[in-house]
């Protein structure tokens, strides 16, 4: 492609991010904020992995202690997960969206490549204004936190300048290949876009990572080697990678189940729909259970440090205590963002099936029987998977649990994550009641007009 | 004789747009009314109006001895459900439900258990002539198939009146007359008031009389004769 082709396309983003409605300047500022967030948190990764030696630093053990650093970094890294889930559903319901004025762009010459180019400039202006306002954010974050906290050696802790385009470099490209995937599920033609036709359900061999980490976890437990970190380490690795990818097929046999048998048409509705398409909820919803994952993980950690005590008493210990706090907030931010990415998915959802929903509602469908069918949509997609997430915990951290039942152990680690798996499940039927105004948008009367 | 179906005066906006503009008709019991007029006159919003889908700004709708203007939302959906059934152009099916599942759902939010009210659908389907559709998705069926499962639907719990959008709009004219044959014939079967949208006169010729709507206005409607 030329500059001067490129120049163009630039131009014509340029020229359709200024002329856009309300709804999609909204989905442009998500966008926005999340690559500044993806931005933050990686800035901060790298800036830990930079830091050399031991610090005086006592505010947070997991910086001031060089063996725990990386732990730290790979955490804050770990937090674009859910931010890049809730980008690329962003970037759907942005596709969607965008129907007439990209099939005006077909009839008005463009190619389906151009209008898949113009995607990713309009990515590439996004992604660049977030990683700006990330960066400026974090700097400055920094200094004025360093100068409350009286931080004296401030050279040591900065982030150096380095470091700084190559992750906002990052940043941006992720943003344009997250368009170019999604863009992938649209077809844009002179006279409409349409989503391509349904793809083929989620395969059982999704759930094949878990089956095989969870095993072995449980036997790194009982391999007195030098090597069965490593195992653990494999193990809990099978089991992450089989949460996030198997969650799309487990919502699809638990929406199965409850459409047989379902008895209120309130509950069919909400099956029929999962069903239909458990891929768009499994991406969130594999976020949210790892997020009760890693939630019942800290559980188990949490009593392990809890029982061999201390931690109120000794000053050297209490960085323990720093370190839960910041994990446990790490855990509510991931969890925030994972259910917000919910919202998007409901708003994409109903742009697909808004006249339907207002048909539905014309023809004496109470609106509030609507609304609970989604709320049993969420219920349906979130328990199951959120109870794998925390039962496959349990498994890898305390196998002791099953084999040698110690009851202050097993109130306190079964209840935590009962407790993490409720308020996931919470947070995202909350979420969803919360997104309910969308609905009834939906159902109104006016979705009914011939186009 | 009274009317069964009424409008009085009836004005609608939608922003700065007047829809309707003082529209005013009466329709009997059992009659099959064709509303007819050019695009953008304003016909469907009359029949939605009479329908209680939508609360005029301005008038009067009667449904015998009940003004549905006057009504809550929950006492006018529970009527739509109850009392009326209603056809749209482009079928308005569930994507995601299969034919039989269409029909089932509307009888099951009129409290009826799911396995009586697969069997009510099912019956439905196969007087329509579509019950070897009953496990298919809408994606999966012609549009004269989905225009059949969608008048199923609307006819299925035994309504007084079929409101019918435009039913055939989106059908060619074989499967639009083949349709709508069905939907006339079993409404004079039971004895239903059909009051039908077209701007089609082909279609409107089908029914026992017709009212044409220009500008928001109703410009020629017969005194009921019945």
């Amino acid at each position: 492609m030329t500059g001067g082709r490129t120049r163009d396309l630039f131009a014509v983003a340029g020229m359709l991010a200024r002329g856009t409605s309300r709804g999609e300047r909204r989905r442009r500022r998500l966008l926005v904020s999340g690559a500044a967030l993806a931005t933050f948190f990686l800035l901060g990764a790298a800036n830990l992995l930079l830091i050399r030696g031991t610090t005086q630093t006592e505010w947070a053990g997991l910086v001031a202690e060089e063996g725990l650093r990386p732990g730290t970094a790979l955490a804050l890294a770990l937090l674009v997960v859910p931010v890049l889930a809730l980008l690329h559903q962003v970037g759907r319901v942005a596709q969607a969206a965008q129907e007439r004025r990209l099939a005006a762009l077909r009839l008005a010459g463009a190619t389906p490549r151009d209008v898949r180019l113009l995607g990713v400039a309009e990515a590439l202006r996004v992604g660049t204004v977030g990683a700006l306002i990330g960066t400026v954010g974090y700097v400055a974050g920094q200094q004025a936190a360093m100068a409350a906290l009286g931080v004296g050696d401030t050279g040591r802790y900065a982030i150096p300048p380095w470091p700084v385009p190559a992750v906002m470099a990052l940043v941006v490209a992720a943003a344009a290949l997250v368009s170019l995937r999604v863009s992938r599920h649209v077809v844009v033609s002179p006279l409409s876009v349409a989503r391509r036709a349904s793809r083929p359900a989620p395969s059982p061999y999704t759930i094949i990572p878990l089956a095989l980490g969870l095993p072995i976890v449980v036997a790194s437990a009982f391999i007195d080697a030098a090597w069965n970190l490593w195992l653990l380490a494999l193990g809990a690795v099978l089991a992450i990678v089989g949460i996030a990818a198997g969650a799309a097929r487990v919502i699809l046999e638990s929406a199965r189940l409850a459409g047989r048998w379902a008895r209120t048409p309130e509950t069919l509705l909400a099956a029929r729909a999962l069903e239909a398409d458990p891929r768009a909820g499994g991406r969130t919803m594999a976020v949210v259970a790892l997020v009760v994952f890693f939630g019942t993980a800290t559980g188990v950690v949490t009593w392990d440090v809890v029982r061999t005590g201390g931690i109120f008493d000794d000053p050297e210990d209490r960085f323990w205590l720093v370190s839960l706090g910041l994990t446990y907030g790490a855990l509510l931010f991931a969890l925030l963002v994972a259910v917000t990415a919910l919202v998007v998915h409901r708003a994409e959802a109903l742009l697909e099936s808004g006249r339907s929903m207002a048909a539905l509602a014309a023809a004496g469908a109470p609106v509030a029987s609507l609304r609970r069918s989604t709320l049993r949509q969420t219920l349906i997609a979130a328990t199951p998977v959120c109870a794998i997430g925390a039962l496959t915990a349990l498994l890898g951290m305390a196998p002791g649990l099953f084999l040698t039942p110690d009851l202050p152990m097993v109130a306190w680690t079964a209840g935590h994550a009962l407790f993490m798996v409720a308020l996931a499940v919470a947070a995202a039927a909350a979420v969803t009641a919360l997104s309910n105004r969308l609905l009834t948008r939906a159902a109104a009367p006016v979705n009914l007009r011939a186009e | 004789m009274t009317p069964l179906l009424q409008a009085r005066d009836v004005s609608v906006s939608f922003g700065r747009t007047r829809a309707l503009r003082g529209a005013s008709l009466a329709i009997g019991a059992g009659e099959i009314v064709a509303i007819s007029g050019p695009s953008g006159s304003g016909k469907s919003t009359l029949l939605h109006c009479l329908a209680g889908i939508l609360v005029p700004d301005d008038g009067e709708i009667r449904y015998g001895e009940t003004r549905l203007d006057e009504l809550d939302e929950d006492s006018r959906t529970r009527l739509r459900r109850e009392v009326f059934g209603i056809v749209f152009q482009f079928g308005g099916l569930v994507p995601e439900l299969t034919a039989v599942e269409n029909v089932a759902v509307s009888l099951m939010f009129g409290g009826l258990g799911r396995a009586e009210a697969a069997a009510a659908a099912l019956d439905w389907l196969g007087r329509l002539g579509v019950d070897d559709c009953a496990p298919l998705r809408p994606g999966d069926l012609s549009g004269g198939q989905v225009q059949r499962v969608a008048m199923a639907r609307a006819l299925a719990h035994g309504p007084k009146v079929v409101f019918a959008d435009e039913p055939t709009g989106a059908l060619d004219s074989v499967a639009g007359e083949e349709v709508l044959g069905l939907l006339l014939g079993t409404a004079r079967d039971h004895g239903t008031t059909v009051v039908l949208v077209t701007h089609d006169n082909r279609i409107a010729a089908y029914a026992d009389r017709e009212i044409v709507v220009r500008d928001g206005a109703v410009a020629a409607s017969p005194v009921v004769t019945r």
